[in-house]
């Protein structure tokens, strides 16, 4: 891999669980703990678990929103790597030029007093770009570029005055408004049709080329990551079980959870059956977990290794694809 | 999918069907003028038989629903049309007769009614209420027996019918959802979205509880979803509406390797999948329209790629190409097959 746009190590949110209102907290729910990865420039990494797995910490963490308890997130810029998690306030104004956020909710994600040019154009004004005029007209332009055309109808529209794919799509002018490298954006199809969601992650694709950004794509939907990104990335209970390009990820899910989860999304095809699902239950939380493997406890899999170590490291199985599972590797 | 249940005579179940819908037209009156919220819908459940209705959000789906077992807020008027549930024409009681019928012969799973439990009562507790208003001589042992049954039958412990709502995770509040919508052994079921706010694991597991369910018990079970990869994978039929017309019907395993609707056709080829080649998707363009003021013709035409003069003008009357696979579109021999583009 060339340098990375993005490198996450180690990175860990713990949130404390009060037991009392003066006492001490004792107990820490681990909903981020100890995950790696890096994103290369102009690619994107699908995140993906089911919910409570820590995708969304994860992606608050990486355009800080949420502080993480510990790690390092690092951000290419200009050749050097910026440490995230200690910029100063200049340099969190450089760092807000180069990361944004496309949110799930189109409905609370924007302020319904203010029109659609002040919502676009907020970026800008915080940077000191452009004069009013200017950025009126870059607000058109990339009013066009995301389709709200013709752009003069919207601009002093209200969010209200809009159906929830247009939303989006002004999230997505918002987030671009300032030529960021990298976006994280979270379910950001989940509350829309089918219809409209494709035509939204088409959109996300297209100008992913155009502006040269990377994503990280946050999504419960297996499916949808497949359509979206270069690699994708299994979470579960706070860490990455498995990690690969796309379609070789899919072809050869490693990890028993993977292959729990691939093989419990519906297929759009009467014909095709789907091997069975191996695990049962829910999801619970991770709230000081053992030290052992986070899975053990659904997994179908374990074995005496999995009991007696600690858990597993994500180790490469070879086409760039990381497993984290004392079983798998010997398995297949 | 459930060959044992249903005697297929091709395409059609033989016998007389459970539920038979004719013809149905519902409006919203609002202060803005009338909402054409279902319009002209006709089909029928065959008994032991899975229909799903598949659509986009407004589409009538859940008005289709609730007029089925008539719980309408007061502006809704049944315009024209007939519901016969068993030979009793349900569109046509009061308030007072559909009481007796209604979670008798016909029950529902409402979309998020997991998240409805009242949090200070027991879940068991909540369920013996529902038993109570039908069953009066009912003792409560017998209540609790009964309760036990059905939380067997959904892959619940009994035990937990004497736990608090927070004491059960979002699949087991929806097992009980479902225990409690089969409580007074319905002949009909809907199912509303009966796993859209749950993981896909547990999504799993709730589909295949409601499959083994309808075939243990021979039950007719209407599901709806937004979702056609659900929709496939639990029918035997398909329904689709668009703006409140079903402008598709037929059986699942036709419909999906060729659709003849433009609309079913755009629908199914904007549905990603992790399985089968990684291919392009079509983006359906355009908006749904406005239910106040439909447009003339076929109500699809603004969006409808093949959209000719004629479909602008008239709205295209329900053929059947096949026995049992209904289209309403002026060109549905334009509609190519299901395209699997490599990306």
């Amino acid at each position: 891999m060339t340098q990375p746009l993005v490198k996450v190590e180690g990175l860990r949110k713990l949130y404390p669980l009060h037991k009392g209102v003066f006492r001490k907290p004792t107990e820490y729910i681990h909903a981020v703990d100890d995950v790696s990865f890096e994103i290369a420039p102009g690619e994107s990494l699908g995140l993906v678990g089911e919910s409570g797995c820590g995708k969304t910490t994860t992606g608050r963490m990486l355009v800080r929103l949420t502080g993480a308890s510990d790690g390092q997130i690092l951000l290419q810029d200009d050749g050097s790597m910026i440490d995230v998690a200690h910029v100063d306030r200049d340099g969190m104004k450089r760092f807000r030029r180069r990361v944004q956020m496309i949110f799930q909710d189109p409905y609370e994600s924007m302020n319904p007093r203010r029109t659609i040019f002040d919502t676009i154009s907020e970026p800008l004004q915080v940077q000191g770009i452009g004069t009013v005029a200017e950025r009126e007209e870059r607000v058109a332009e990339l009013l066009e570029m995301v389709g709200l055309i013709p752009a003069p109808t919207f601009m002093f529209r209200f969010p209200h005055q809009l159906s929830g794919g247009q939303r989006q799509r002004v999230a997505i002018a918002r987030a671009l408004v300032i030529d960021p490298s990298f976006i994280v954006a979270d379910e950001p199809t989940s509350m829309l049709d089918v219809g409209i969601s494709i035509s939204i992650m088409e959109l996300m694709l297209n100008l992913a080329e155009e502006f040269d950004v990377s994503y990280l794509y946050i999504t419960h939907d297996l499916a949808v990551a497949r359509y979206m990104c270069d690699r994708i990335a299994v979470m579960y209970l706070g860490k990455i079980v498995e990690i690969g390009p796309t379609e070789e990820l899919l072809a050869n899910p490693r990890h028993p959870y993977t292959r729990a989860l691939l093989s419990a999304v519906p297929v759009p095809d009467p014909s095709s059956v789907r091997p069975a699902v191996e695990i049962e239950g829910g999801i619970a939380k991770a709230v000081n977990p053992p030290p052992q493997c986070r899975f053990i406890g659904r997994c179908p899999w374990v074995q005496d290794i999995c009991r007696r170590r600690g858990h597993p490291p994500l180790e490469d199985t070879g086409n760039d694809h990381l497993v984290s599972c004392y079983v798998a590797k010997e398995s297949v | 999918m459930n060959e044992t249940a249903i005697e297929r005579n091709g395409g059609v179940q033989s016998g007389r069907p459970i539920l038979e819908v004719d013809g149905l037209v519902m409006h919203y009156r609002t202060k803005a003028g009338d909402v054409s919220a279902v319009e002209e819908v006709t089909f029928a459940l065959g008994r032991g038989e899975a229909l799903g209705l598949v659509g986009e959000s407004g589409c009538g789906k859940t008005s289709v629903a609730m007029t089925l077992i008539r719980l309408l807020p007061d502006n809704a008027i049944i315009k024209e049309g007939s519901v016969v549930l068993d030979g009793l024409n349900v569109a046509e009681l009061t308030d007072g007769e559909m009481r007796k019928h209604r979670w008798a012969d016909i029950s529902m799973v409402f979309q998020g009614a997991m998240n409805a439990w009242n949090p200070v009562y027991k879940v068991g507790d909540q369920i013996m209420e529902a038993l109570e208003q039908h069953f009066p001589d009912m003792s409560e042992a017998e209540g609790r027996v009964r309760i036990a049954e059905l939380f067997e039958l959904v892959g619940l412990s009994p035990a937990m019918m004497d736990r608090y709502p927070h004491e059960f995770s979002g699949g087991m509040r929806q097992r009980a959802v479902i225990a409690m919508a089969l409580s007074c052994n319905p002949k009909v079921i809907i199912a509303d979205e009966p796993t859209t706010a749950l993981d896909v694991i547990v999504q799993d597991q709730i589909l295949k509880e409601l499959r083994k369910i309808q075939e243990e018990l021979g039950m007719s079970i209407i599901y709806i979803s937004h979702d056609v990869a659900v929709i496939a994978e639990v029918s035997d039929r398909i329904g689709v509406m668009y703006a409140g017309r079903l402008v598709e019907l037929g059986a699942t395993d036709e419909v999906f390797p060729r659709p003849r609707h433009p609309y079913t056709y755009l629908l199914l080829s904007s549905t990603p999948s992790v399985v089968g080649p990684r291919r392009r998707l079509a983006p359906l363009e355009g908006e749904p329209p406005n239910l106040l003021a439909p447009p003339t013709g076929c109500r699809f035409q603004p969006r409808c790629p093949f959209a000719a003069e004629i479909c602008a003008s008239q709205d295209p009357p329900s053929q059947e190409l096949a026995p049992g696979h209904h289209v309403a579109c002026w060109h549905w021999e334009q509609v190519p097959e299901l395209g699997r583009l490599e990306a």
